[in-house]
């Protein structure tokens, strides 16, 4: 019997192009920081088994694997040479095991995403969902193409962050990944939509300090692997830090009503031919996109790091197995 | 429902009064029965679903390898000598019988769910199955009128006659594998002289006259019930216009069933007696409703069968091979080796009766073929580990090779999560009925017909 | 502003009407006094978002409104506190917990009192096989096996005659033809027997000329032979009694018995004294005649009382040379029986070949019983339509009455028990129903068959709704045979003895298991409901009585003793081991597993059958006990405790298992030990509220001080089978009244079946919305 009137956390979907930049490795592991429970299905565009085995590396170090499996795109783009997978996957400790186990050794182990969602936010009360994506749009196209899947988002997602798009004119390679899809989620989508930007995201980037201070000290961090692989001989990105969409989306959907983090009016946000985000206001939208305040930037930045800094949970395996 | 007796009258008497009960019949009858196949005709496709309950030893299920079929594991070792007929699914899983919202009752839910790939109400007051109605009696209701029975529903295990059955969800859950509509299950016949009468019809000898007179008043009858059902309907509301539905769309099926009678006239296959009961053994239990089976597809009376081996949740021990405690209860071995020991033996035990079914399968030609070759015996349960009660990876082989469309001898695992249901929408492909979706499907099954 | 003002008003006409009333209802506990502090400060210490301790979170009842929108969790709560369950022992009771109850109940009162009482709605009900069966018995006066002949029934909320469970399937409809056409034949009589033909079984041990040709028989001890058979045909048979060996010239003669059923058909005196010329083993062949019905049978031929035979040590009981036994049991037929079927002389009242006018008689008569209702001018019309069609395939009168007759048992007005509403869409048209229909209610719930010609008439004259008329009917019928009824199917599934033949309990672990004792533990539950019933006894003592009913096989196994003879009959219990349901074998079988007892089992069943509360179902991969090494390695007991340490079991565990350990006493087949395996046995508990017992007879004591709460539960499941319905919110207005009038009435069992009689869902229904 289900708590009669209990109102749960809202569990989270995220869906992402894990592995093209450190952007939804560190926001994965700030939804896994929320704690057990809260990520209920994870999902990756590419149809690189490498970017399945990262999503497992993270849950088991956070201590919230088990569960369904991940989401792996059926015939989605491959990611060709991704050292921020590739390099911490293959890591071996003293006596020759990896440092980061995964369990993921063939497609099989994955599941097909709108399957993988649609079956997670089964276990979901109505409208108790937040789905995350740090992506091109293609899995959530294809959930809402899903036999019965429009009515079940429509019935448990509240919301949609959605870590893609840009309002200064720009193009956003996310969008452009997939433009029809992007075109099919923002005009089918039943329930209201965020939309963070990749101006939002140069507004407040991620510092490397971070990284590398708060996170590593945690011992073998698969992100912080991640990331030195990611950066590789690149000069330091320096005080500029990384822009990182995806964990801004993160932030949003893990603390929605946090005063520091400023919406949009409300109106409709379409894709143009050409791939780029267009808003158009109307009091009766449902779309909003997220407008950085430069008064908040240190709150967000803490609020990064806050989030970053947690550290495995109770139950956590940490990098150990 | 009317068929003629071939044997002696005194002959057929006397044997129903009880004398044989096993049915030793079929080399003898070969002869006597008509091919379901038309000269020259393709043989039809017939489906039939095994259930068995309460979860499999994973363990001792599934081989360490796929691709081809080479030595089995110890549960499916019965199915070696016919492993090039055995085509076994893994992976595929059903999310409707998972908790989700609805708290404890896996057993419930996913009997009930299994077939209908649907949402099961959890209620004990009332039925309902979210959806439209099993995949079997979706295929009877597009194909049943071409033979005398739509569908066949079977079973081995009496009901639990009182209590609840499983954490508030309705006895007919577990009772029952098909379902007609949301709320019409579609009750097994555990009985074999009730399946013999079925198949074969209870009227004793009648002259073809006499039969035939039969048939005309019957339709008589029947067509004042269903004048004074239709009538009764219109002073009923709705609720009570869906059962008196129910029993008109009953009669219909009856009326077809007596056309088709009037047409064709199958023969009691020479040497097979009438039954006299349900025999205590379950394997003789066992091997008299299959035979039975065999008869009705191989004389075409159905294609399309159902067998709910024993209902979910049941106690039932199996003293046949030494065990004394419940099925149910062993599941539950919380990990225990002896524990769990009895509970691969009963899977065992389940699978060779299965397979000597198989074996008695594979001895009949049909057509310029094996009767096995247009075959699609679905062996299977609605939990894999019933420890856990868990839904995914649920334990599936398809015995026979579905008219050629399916390439046998293989084990094809799938991607984690595939809907059971996709595994319907590609049976129901092969029988000839095309729905776009089916339950919770995703899409058909790739890979059934092509290695 | 407007608020405050509301209020003064509100306070003015308190005082301009209620005066003191006002000051009264100050003093009333209300919500807000007594409710809402005992919520947040007790209850929502675990029933809060996080905990929902057993799923529940109370929070959404800090709203007065709730009382509307969460009216079933309100009741939840009422009851757990009513029954002291909650708070639980650990958690300090606060002083407020009497006030708060009163406000609940006002709350609720309040509610009932603004809303109409809602008599709430059965769908069209099917037969289910058991008033099938009783129906065409009282009906024609043919014995059909429905059970054999019929796939099962489906049941909910314990109970097989469900209205929106019992569904009619294609295969059930082939049944319904097939069975109302042979059911027709037989009462007329015209069914063409087939030649004779012999079936004979032997039992194993002795022998003697006469050879089985069909199996054996199976030896019950030394006096009885057993089969079970099946007769194709209604007709009369010569039975071949096979009786093997002698006592010796002073043999004293015995009584031959032949049973079909457990009914005596035939007796003989038979001789046991060497017969005259011995060649080789002597036996003697007994033939008579005897008429058996259609249908799978148990047969049994024996000596009745035969204190010799059964005392005849193993070795010579089947040496022909010093004992008589019976060894074989022959049948030939069917032959014509020697008079046609009584029932054909009750359908044809007059001659049907005489012309139309008696055929009418006669086919609305048939309609009339058998539709439990007048049969309307139009409908006997078209009956006798079908009269015509079949004579016109040339056959006589009667197979046209029997053609009519098969219609009429096929029509939905027999198989259903169909009720009219004037306005079937209007949920607000609360209506009483018609005497013709509270006829068949009445009927169906007392005596699961139809309306006898009393009650009819009665009900077509309108005199049945008339109260007293009412009450003589239901003091009539509680009376007639056909009221034992309510022994085999209301307390059959409410006390679950039915899953007597689905429990299998293991032959190695207990020997004494079989079909005989079996059937006596059946019978012991059986005639105690029974007589509780009719002798219209306090329902107390199915909790203490201090007398039970016994033959000898079923004492002996309970360790009592003179009590001789299969015959059942009413002992009083001097040992304190047994008294009360909860210590007879059948209810503590069908509580066990086959191989062992089950504490959790029995405590469930405590709870939900004798309590009402049924605890939450168990989670999922729950660590079992190991089989093996109870009662060995660790008592029973010890593994439980374990096992409750586990707070997510403790919650429910902590109320079922106590319950389980007072009947630890008894094991997997209700016989008394004081010891498991190498373990005594620890027998003390405590209820739900906290109040201690050790062992059954305190147990019964515990429970006797729950009385209300018994006589709740066993009003909810009666009121479920008599309605053949679930219970919805609504109705707890009429369980409420019942519960209160009957009461008065010292919990007399009778009283509470005329109270569900007189009640609002039982005379009357509503349309649906």
């Amino acid at each position: 019997m289900q708590a009669r009137g209990a109102t749960l956390a809202p569990g989270i979907l995220f869906d992402s192009d894990m592995g093209r930049n450190i952007d939804a490795a560190l926001a994965l592991s700030m939804l896994y920081g929320l704690g057990r429970g809260r990520v209920i299905g994870v999902a990756v565009n590419s149809s690189s088994l490498e970017a399945a085995s990262f999503c497992d590396v993270l849950a088991r170090f956070y201590g919230s694997g088990g569960g369904l499996p991940f989401g792996l795109a059926e015939d989605g783009p491959k990611l060709g040479d991704a050292a921020m997978l590739s390099v911490p996957l293959a890591l071996r400790d003293s006596a020759g095991q990896p440092v980061f186990r995964t369990t993921i050794r063939s497609a099989i182990d994955t599941a097909d995403p709108p399957v993988l969602f649609r079956n997670a936010l089964l276990t979901q009360q109505e409208k108790q969902a937040i789905a995350v994506l740090a992506g091109p749009a293609t899995n959530l196209a294809h959930l809402l193409a899903l036999n019965g899947g429009r009515d079940i988002v429509a019935a448990k997602v509240q919301l949609l962050v959605m870590a893609a798009g840009a309002f200064d004119g720009t193009q956003d390679p996310r969008i452009q990944a997939d433009t029809a899809s992007a075109r099919k989620v923002l005009a089918e989508w039943p329930s209201p939509i965020v939309v963070v930007g990749t101006e939002a995201a140069r507004a407040v980037p991620y510092s490397d300090q971070t990284i590398e201070s708060d996170l590593s000290t945690v011992p073998n961090h698969p992100v912080v692997a991640a990331y030195r692989a990611f950066r590789g001989d690149k000069q330091s990105a320096g005080t500029s830090g990384v822009p990182v969409q995806g964990v801004l989306a993160a932030l949003f959907a893990s603390n929605s009503n946090a005063e520091y983090l400023k919406l949009s009016r409300p109106g409709q946000i379409e894709v143009t031919g050409d791939g780029r985000t267009t808003f158009k206001e109307s009091p009766a939208g449902t779309h909003r996109y997220l407008v950085i305040d430069p008064a908040e930037k240190e709150r967000i930045s803490d609020a990064f790091i806050k989030m970053s800094a947690v550290r495995p949970a109770a139950g956590g395996r940490g990098a150990r197995n | 429902m009317i068929i003629t007796r071939k044997a002696l009258p005194r002959r057929t008497f006397l044997r129903g009064m009880g004398v044989a009960v096993g049915l030793p019949f079929m080399e003898a009858m070969l002869p006597a029965m008509p091919q379901a196949s038309r000269a020259g005709a393709k043989p039809p496709v017939r489906l039939m679903f095994l259930y068995v309950p309460n979860g499999i030893d994973m363990e001792n299920w599934n081989p360490s390898y796929s691709g081809p079929l080479t030595e089995l594991p110890r549960i499916l070792k019965p199915l070696e000598p016919f492993r090039n007929d055995v085509l076994m699914l893994s992976n595929l899983t059903h999310n409707w019988a998972r908790v989700l919202l609805d708290g404890p009752g896996d057993h419930g839910r996913c009997s009930a769910n299994y077939l209908t790939g649907a949402h099961v109400q959890k209620t004990d007051r009332s039925i309902h199955v979210d959806g439209t109605m099993s995949m079997d009696q979706l295929i009877a209701s597009r194909i049943g009128t071409e033979t005398r029975l739509a569908s066949l529903e079977l079973g081995m295990e009496d009901p639990r006659q009182s209590g609840n059955c499983d954490s508030g969800y309705s006895c007919a859950y577990t009772n029952n594998l098909a379902w007609k509509s949301p709320t019409q299950p579609m009750p097994p016949l555990l009985d074999p002289r009730l399946v013999f009468e079925r198949l074969f019809g209870a009227a004793g000898d009648l002259t073809p006259a006499e039969r035939e007179q039969q048939r005309r008043i019957r339709t008589s009858i029947l067509d004042y019930v269903r004048e004074s059902t239709n009538a009764l309907s219109r002073e009923l509301g709705s609720t009570d216009r869906r059962k008196l539905d129910e029993y008109l769309t009953a009669i219909r099926s009856i009326e077809t069933q007596l056309e088709k009678a009037a047409k064709d006239q199958t023969p009691v296959p020479e040497g097979m007696a009438k039954p006299a009961g349900s025999p205590a053994d379950f394997s003789d239990h066992f091997k008299l409703l299959t035979d039975m089976v065999t008869v009705a597809f191989q004389a075409d009376l159905t294609r399309v069968a159902t067998f709910l081996i024993t209902r979910e949740g049941t106690s039932r021990p199996y003293r046949e091979i030494g065990i004394s405690d419940g099925h149910h209860p062993l599941t539950h071995h919380g990990g225990k080796r002896d524990q769990l020991a009895k509970v691969t033996q009963i899977n065992e035990y389940h699978l060779s009766n299965f397979a000597s079914w198989v074996g008695r399968l594979s001895t009949i030609r049909e057509g310029s073929g094996r009767l096995l070759d247009n075959l699609m015996l679905v062996y299977g349960a609605g939990l894999s580990d019933g420890n856990r009660h868990l839904h995914d990876d649920l334990p599936t082989v398809i015995v026979g090779r579905g008219g050629g469309s399916l390439q046998t001898g293989r084990r094809v695992i799938f991607r984690r999560e595939t809907p059971f249901s996709n595994l319907h929408l590609s049976l129901m492909d092969r029988m000839g009925v095309q729905v776009e979706s089916f339950g919770d499907s995703s899409g058909r099954l790739s890979g059934l017909d092509t290695v | 502003m407007g608020h405050s003002f509301s209020l003064k008003a509100i306070l003015a006409t308190a005082l301009l009407f209620a005066g003191a009333g006002a000051i009264r209802s100050q003093e009333a506990p209300t919500y807000e006094s007594s409710v809402v502090p005992v919520l947040r400060q007790t209850c929502a210490q675990c029933h809060n978002e996080n905990l929902a301790s057993g799923g529940v979170n109370l929070k959404s009842l800090e709203r007065r409104d709730s009382f509307s929108s969460e009216r079933e969790q309100w009741e939840t709560v009422l009851r757990k506190l009513k029954t002291g369950e909650m708070p639980p022992p650990a958690v300090q009771k606060p002083a407020g917990l009497p006030s708060m109850v009163r406000a609940i109940e006002a709350e609720l009162d309040r509610l009932d009192r603004n809303t109409k009482p809602d008599p709430g709605r059965v769908t069209a009900r099917r037969l289910n096989r058991t008033e099938y069966r009783n129906t065409i018995r009282d009906l024609l006066g043919v014995e059909f096996q429905a059970t054999q002949e019929f796939p099962t029934d489906d049941s909910g909320e314990g109970f097989d005659n469900l209205a929106d469970v019992l569904t009619i399937s294609p295969l059930l409809a082939e049944k319904y033809l097939a069975a109302a056409e042979r059911i027709s034949a037989r009462a007329l009589g015209l069914i063409k027997l087939p030649k004779p033909i012999s079936a004979s079984f032997a039992a194993d041990v002795g022998g003697g000329q006469l050879a089985a040709t069909n199996g054996t028989a199976r030896r019950m001890g030394t006096s009885f032979i057993e089969r079970v058979h099946r007769i194709e045909y209604d007709g009369d048979y010569v039975i071949q009694a096979g009786l093997s060996g002698h006592r010796g010239p002073e043999g004293k003669p015995v009584t031959m018995g032949f049973w079909m059923d457990g009914t005596l058909l035939y007796s003989e005196e038979v001789a046991t004294t060497p017969p005259k010329s011995v060649y080789f083993s002597p036996y003697e062949v007994k033939e008579f005649k005897v008429f058996l019905s259609e249908g799978l049978h148990t047969f049994r031929l024996g000596f009745m009382n035969d204190e010799v035979g059964a005392s005849m040590p193993r070795a010579k009981a089947f040496d022909s040379a010093a004992n008589k036994y019976p060894h074989y049991i022959g049948f030939l037929g069917p032959e014509v029986p020697s008079a046609p079927p009584a029932s054909r002389s009750q359908i044809l009242i007059c001659d049907p070949a005489s012309g139309r006018a008696c055929v009418q008689r006669i086919v609305s008569n048939l309609a009339r019983r058998a539709w439990r209702r007048p049969a309307k001018p139009g409908e006997v019309a078209s009956l006798i339509k079908l009269v015509d069609r079949t004579q016109q395939e040339g056959m006589d009168a009667p197979h046209g009455i029997q053609t009519a007759l098969t219609a009429i048992l096929v029509s939905p007005d027999f198989l259903f028990r169909i009720e009219r509403d004037a306005e079937p869409r209007n949920a607000t048209a609360t209506h009483r129903i018609s005497d013709i229909e509270l006829a068949s209610r009445l009927s169906y719930f007392l005596w699961s068959s139809m309306p006898d010609d009393e009650l009819l008439s009665l009900a077509e004259t309108s005199r049945l709704s008339n109260a007293t008329v009412l009450d003589a009917q239901i003091t009539r019928m509680l009376a007639d045979p056909r009221a034992s009824a309510m022994a085999e199917n209301f307390a059959g599934q409410w006390l679950e003895t039915r899953n007597l033949d689905s429990v299998k309990p293991d032959p190695e672990r207990f020997p004494e298991w079989n079909t005989e004792l079996k059937e006596a533990m059946r019978t012991e539950t059986r005639m105690f409901f029974d007589s509780i019933l009719r002798e219209n006894r306090p329902i107390a003592e199915f909790l203490t009585a201090r007398y039970t009913f016994l033959n000898e096989s079923l004492a002996r196994f309970y360790g009592i003793d003179d009590v001789k003879g299969s015959e059942f009959r009413r002992v009083e219990l001097s040992k304190a081991e047994r008294g009360g349901l909860l210590s007879q074998a059948s209810v503590l079988t069908v509580s066990s597993y086959p191989t062992r007892t089950s504490v959790v089992l029995r405590g469930r069943y405590v709870l939900e059958n004798i309590l009402g509360s049924p605890p939450p179902p168990p989670p999922a991969n729950v660590p079992p006990l190991d089989e093996e090494t109870t009662g060995v390695a660790q008592s029973l007991r010890q593994q439980m405790e374990q096992h409750r340490a586990n707070p997510a079991c403790a919650a429910c565990h902590s109320k079922m298992d106590p319950l389980g350990f007072a009947l630890e006493n008894y094991d997997a087949i209700g016989k008394w030990r004081t010891m498991d395996g190498k373990f005594a046995i620890d027998t003390s508990g405590s209820l739900p509220d906290g109040t201690r017992f050790n062992g059954p007879a305190d147990l019964r004591q515990a429970l006797a001080t729950r009385l209300p709460q018994f006589a709740e539960a066993l009003t909810r499941k009666m009121l479920v089978y008599a309605l053949g319905r679930g219970l919805e919110s609504y109705d707890r207005r009429s369980v409420n009244s019942i519960l209160s009038n009957w009461e008065k009435k010292d919990y007399r069992f009778q009283a509470l079946v005329f109270e569900i009689a007189h009640s609002l869902p039982f005379q009357s229904r509503r349309g649906e919305p």
